[in-house]
Order: C-alpha cells, then sequence, then structure tokens
C-alpha cells in the first residue's frame, strides 16, 4: 500500500466535516453573541433579581430626656417574628413547637395561617424578647422570619406619662410630645444593595443607597425629680381626698420652662392593655376650669395701671354682699372697709367686684388678655386649649363683677401659671416652653415692674396666719401665692357642693424663680377650700423644688422654727 | 508617529480600566468594613440603651426614695438641724 495515493474523494469529507463543525461554531458564537450583548441587559437583570436584594437599614426613634439627661423614652430592639403562610404550610413541618413559643394553642395558629395562605406576610408575634425569636428560628421552619423592630419604653413610667405621652406599636407618636415632636424623633430609614443567597442570607454588601438618619434625642425642660414629687404629692392627695383629678404646673420664671407638670388619674404607658382614652389626656393643658379667686390679683393690676387706685386705696365691703342687676355678689362675712391688700389676703369677691366695676369696661379685659388668658400659651402640646375670655372688647357690668372674681372666663392650669408667671417675672410674659432652654429668655413686658411687685407683696400677706393661704407657706423662703375655691359650673347654674380647689404662688418672693399652680377638681369631704387642700400640695413641693434646684432661703427671720444662721449658733 | 500615539491611547484606556477594578475592590471592601463597624455600633448601641433602661429602672424616685426610707432608714433634715452658711 503507498501513502502517496490519498484517495481525493476525502477533501470532499474533510470539507464537510469542517462545515458541519464551522455551523456549530457559528452557533455557539451566535449564542454567546445572543448572551452576552443582545440579551445581556436582560439576563443581567434577570441575574441580578435572584441574587440582589436592596434591604432597609433600620433607623432608631430618638431618646426622650428630662433636663439632666435622665430618660424618659428610649428605643430598644426588639424582634418580630412573621411568616409566608403558603410556605409554612407546604413545609409540612410540625407547628406544635412554634404554637407553645408563641404560648397560642396550635389549632388557632394553624388555622390562623390558612385564612390568610393568600399573604406574603403576616406577623406571629410582635415585639418578642430576642432571646425567644432565636429560639423559634432555631427550629428551622421555612417560612418563618424573624425582622427587627423597635419597642419604646418609658422608665418613669406614669409620673411622666401625660408630658411624654407614647407611640403605637409602628412607633409613631399618638399623644403627648411623642406627637408634637414626631418628625424630630422619627428616624428615616436607610437602604442599601446586599447579595443574598438562594436561603436569603446576606452574603456581601454591595454599596450603600442611602444611609439612614438616626432619630435626634429630645430634651425636655422638665426635672424628673421633681416630676416625681409633683407626681406623688398630687396623687395621694387626690385619693386622701377622693377628689376626681387634679393637677399641677410648674414653671421656671426666667425660662418659661415647664419643670413639671403632672395629672391624675394617670396611666402607665408601657402597659398598652391598661390603656383607656380618658386617661391620656393632659389635663393641665386640655381642661379649663374657671379660675376663681386666683384671678383677683390680675384685677387689681388693671386697677393699680389704671392710676385711679393706689395700694393704700380703701374700698367700703359692707355690709358684705351688694347687688348687680339681679344678682347678689357676697364675701364669706362682712369685712367692712379695707384696703386693696387686704381685699387680696382676704379674698373678697365685693371688693374686687366693686373695684373693677369703677374702671373702665375693658380694663380688666385687657389686663387678663396681657398675661395670656384666652389665647393658647405657644407651649406646642397636642390638645392645648385656650381657654375662654368672652367676647370684648367690652363687658356688661354683672360680666366684669363675676369676672373680677374669676367667673364666667375659663383657664388652664398652665394658662394660669402663665399668668402668674408674669406677677414673678417683673411683668413679663414668657411663653412656657417643654424645652430645656440654654439661655435666659427675654419676655415681653406686659405689666410695668413696679405693679407686678406691689402686688407680689400682696400676695406674700395671703400665705401668712392672717391669710387665706396660710398652709402654702414653705420654712425658710418667703412665699406669695393666692387662693381659689370654685363652684363648678354644672347645668344652668353653680354647684353647691362640687368644688375646685386652686392655688397658684411662687417662691422665693425676694428673687422669684418657680412658679406652681395646683388645682384638686371636686374634693369630697369636709375639706373644699384651695387654701386647705391646694396649698398644702404647692409647699411641699416648692420646698423639694427649692432644695432639688439649691436655691438660697431668703427668709431667715429668727424664729424657732426657722433653720439656724451659721455663727449665730452660740448666742441662742 | 500617529500609530504610536494610538497604541498608547490603547494602553492608557488598559492602565486605567484596572485601576477601575482596583477602585471597585477597595470601595468594596471599605463598604463591607463600614457594615461590619456599623453593626459592631448598631450591637453597642442596644447594649447601651438596654443598660440605659436597666439603670433607669433601678434609680427610678419611687425606689430610691423606697429604699432610703425604708431599708436604709434615712429622712430629710428637719429645719432645726439646718444649718444656713451665709456668704
Amino acid at each position: 500500500m503507498s501513502g502517496t495515493e490519498q484517495p481525493a474523494e476525502y477533501s470532499k469529507r474533510r470539507g464537510l466535516l469542517l462545515g458541519l463543525y464551522f455551523i456549530a461554531m457559528s452557533a455557539l458564537l451566535w449564542r454567546v453573541i445572543d448572551l452576552q450583548v443582545l440579551n445581556n441587559e436582560f439576563l443581567q437583570e434577570h441575574g441580578n433579581a435572584r441574587a440582589l436584594r436592596v434591604v432597609e437599614i433600620q433607623a432608631h426613634r430618638g431618646i426622650i430626656t428630662d433636663r439632666n439627661g435622665e430618660p424618659l423614652a428610649v428605643s430598644t430592639p426588639v424582634k418580630s417574628v412573621w411568616a409566608t403562610p403558603r410556605k409554612v404550610l407546604s413545609s409540612g413541618h410540625d407547628l406544635a413547637q412554634l404554637a407553645n413559643y408563641m404560648n397560642i394553642p396550635l389549632r388557632e395558629l394553624s388555622g390562623m395561617m390558612e385564612e390568610r395562605i393568600g399573604r406574603e406576610f403576616v406577623y406571629l408575634k410582635r415585639h418578642v424578647e430576642p432571646a425567644l425569636a432565636e429560639q423559634i428560628m432555631a427550629l428551622g421552619i421555612p417560612g418563618v422570619s424573624v425582622e427587627q423592630e423597635f419597642k419604646r419604653y418609658y422608665p418613669a413610667g406614669e409620673v411622666a406619662a401625660h408630658i411624654v405621652g407614647f407611640t403605637n406599636i409602628d412607633d409613631i407618636g399618638q399623644e403627648g410630645l411623642e406627637l408634637a415632636y414626631d418628625k424630630w424623633l422619627r428616624g428615616t430609614p436607610g437602604s442599601k444593595r446586599v447579595i443574598k443567597d438562594r436561603l436569603g442570607r446576606v452574603i456581601e454588601d454591595v454599596e450603600s443607597i442611602k444611609t439612614p438618619s438616626q432619630g435626634k434625642l429630645l430634651q425636655l425642660s422638665v426635672d424628673r425629680r421633681i416630676q416625681y414629687l409633683a407626681y406623688r404629692e398630687l396623687k395621694s392627695a387626690v385619693n386622701v381626698y377622693g377628689a376626681r383629678g387634679g393637677s399641677l404646673v410648674m414653671l421656671d420664671v426666667r425660662t418659661g420652662e415647664i419643670l413639671a407638670m403632672v395629672g391624675q388619674p394617670s396611666h402607665n404607658p408601657n402597659n398598652r392593655s391598661e390603656m383607656r382614652t380618658e386617661l391620656f389626656r393632659n389635663r393641665a393643658v386640655t381642661d379649663v376650669f374657671e379660675p376663681g379667686s386666683t384671678i383677683k390679683p390680675f384685677t387689681i393690676v388693671a386697677a393699680l395701671q389704671s392710676g385711679i387706685y393706689s395700694p393704700k386705696s380703701v374700698i367700703n365691703t359692707a355690709p358684705g354682699y351688694f347687688r348687680v342687676g339681679n344678682h347678689t355678689i357676697s364675701d364669706h362675712r362682712n369685712f367692712g372697709s379695707i384696703d386693696i391688700p387686704t381685699i387680696i389676703q382676704k379674698s373678697s369677691n365685693v371688693g374686687a367686684s366693686k373695684i373693677a366695676l369703677s374702671l373702665e369696661p375693658e380694663m380688666v379685659r385687657s389686663a387678663l388678655a396681657h398675661v395670656g388668658l384666652g389665647n393658647p400659651t405657644g407651649s406646642g402640646f397636642p390638645g392645648e386649649s385656650a381657654g375662654y375670655l368672652g367676647p370684648g372688647p367690652y363687658w356688661s357690668d354683672i360680666e366684669v363683677a363675676t369676672i373680677a372674681f374669676g367667673y364666667g372666663i375659663s383657664v388652664t392650669a398652665l394658662q394660669l401659671a402663665q399668668a402668674y408667671l408674669v406677677l414673678a417675672a417683673d411683668g413679663e410674659l414668657l411663653p412656657p416652653t417643654f424645652i430645656k432652654q440654654e439661655f435666659p429668655v427675654k419676655g415681653k413686658q406686659v405689666i410695668p415692674a413696679r405693679i407686678a411687685r406691689e402686688i407680689r407683696h400682696m400676695l406674700e400677706a395671703v400665705v401668712s396666719n392672717d391669710g387665706t393661704g396660710g398652709q402654702a407657706a414653705v420654712r425658710g423662703y418667703r412665699v406669695a401665692g393666692k387662693t381659689g375655691t370654685v363652684h363648678k359650673a354644672v347645668g344652668g347654674g353653680y354647684s353647691e357642693d362640687k368644688y375646685i380647689s386652686l392655688f397658684a404662688g411662687m417662691a422665693p418672693v425676694s428673687d422669684p424663680r418657680f412658679v406652681i399652680v395646683v388645682s384638686i377638681d371636686e374634693p369630697r369631704g369636709e375639706k373644699y377650700y384651695g387654701g386647705q387642700i391646694a396649698a398644702p400640695i404647692f409647699s411641699t413641693v416648692m420646698q423639694g423644688a427649692l432644695r432639688l434646684m439649691d436655691v438660697p432661703p431668703d427668709d431667715l427671720r429668727q424664729s424657732r422654727e426657722a433653720p439656724i444662721v451659721a455663727g449665730t449658733r452660740g448666742a441662742q | 508617529m500617529k500609530n504610536l500615539f494610538f497604541a498608547s491611547l490603547v494602553l492608557a484606556v488598559f492602565i486605567s480600566a484596572l485601576f477601575v477594578v482596583v477602585a471597585q475592590n477597595k470601595a468594596r471592601v471599605l463598604f463591607v468594613e463600614i457594615q461590619e463597624l456599623e453593626s459592631e455600633r448598631n450591637r453597642l448601641n442596644e447594649d447601651w440603651t438596654r443598660l440605659l433602661l436597666e439603670q433607669s429602672t433601678w434609680a427610678t424616685d419611687a425606689r430610691v426614695e423606697e429604699v432610703a426610707r425604708g431599708q436604709l432608714d434615712m429622712k430629710s433634715p428637719d429645719n432645726s438641724s439646718l444649718v444656713v452658711i451665709k456668704q
């Protein structure tokens, strides 16, 4: 056999083979172009859709603290367990253990799953302890997952419940300052792209899409220690006197900061099951009452501003009553001819009415409006009431006569505190605020400083054994204030046996630092005067606040009960 | 001359492509690192809020008062035992 004679017909075969190879390669090449070039985008997208995920980066809600940084509301991470019912049921996994962890009967759990089988996302249990969530995940049931959420805790509980308010289960403010400052407190979640594996675990972080912004800290003006003291005193008084409720507001005279604000009855914001809407109300800013005798100092302000009266002016209140139109205005007894400080000290309705009637008709009204009555205080608290000052500018005689001692208008406890702050701050009106102020606040001069000081001295005489508010005294400090005992308005008239007991006052008189307003709603029992019920609460809270805030005593008159001044001890 | 210019451009493109790869990789590594640090920070934050809550629960005024008065038998001084030092 000779190799030189290769058969010519094989070249055809070779051509065929090469042709087939070429076709096969072209097909492959086309496929490559098809995948890599023509359909690249589509395929890339689908590939990514199976592995790349955008996940949310959670942002927590800001902390609320008191003025010293003590926490009043804190968000802490908790886990929520959720499931895709279809996956869970089709896996055929035993759910008994899961039901056990969730503390519900198995029947109920599987019933719920079947009911919601069309849904992709069903919460099984929200806000569980991280340890429990881990146990549930350890069961390895397909379709059951855990996500992180935040739960809001209120360490001060009931004590600051009305001010702070609360959030709902989705961490959105519902009441109080949680609602008012919701935008400030709330964080905005960010997002990032990650690569996940078949089981949904994050393999790799790819890129950041949006950085989350965390909720911001909110520092309140409230002092948790004073708040607690006020809460304790008010609660015990409301219990002892069987009152329907009560409220207390304390303001810092220099800044208008609200140092304490409590209301009774209250609620524990950590316990959602006990919540009843009627307990949410922050009485000190939402509930209005007729201020009664506590308004008399402002009637006297109007009198002194008119120039007709001076503190030495004498009014004849005999015989202890007088008639305006069809109405009789009366005092507890006949005080006879008394000067203006005595009208305040003894709380004479007749004296206040007679003075008011002798003034220009709009003067009393403008004096009240100037100290902020009839307008919201601007504290920004949700649901704040504006009170009621009646349509102006002129009032009828009977209106002027009754408003002179605080009937026919209505105020909130916060408004009354703001009005007394004007007297304490030498005539400056400061808007009350819930937020800590770093610098002294300059108010608006609404009463001449001289008149404010004169009124303060008259109010100091109230807090004495001869006045109606002797029980408001604080040892070592000069205290000024005014009592009020108001008949409650009931359908068509005034109740004979339902009262509101009030005390509004300030200390120390030489340089006032704090204003406190106490109101007790319908005390039951023999005692109902403001001087008997509200004044002692004022005294206790004021005493504690003066000590806590390191205010030096300004009344060191020597008496057996007064504090001993260093250096004089040996002489005694 | 023209060819040389063209060749250097190709080379420049090639080198910059390499840099892009390097930069991308670096960015990823850094991003992973920042994610780790952030999750570390979150974990510490969680601990902190838990401790904060625990501390403020122990330091509730009501509890402090109860311990002071009940267990430690403390009381606030009455005025006869107060001495005010005038400056």
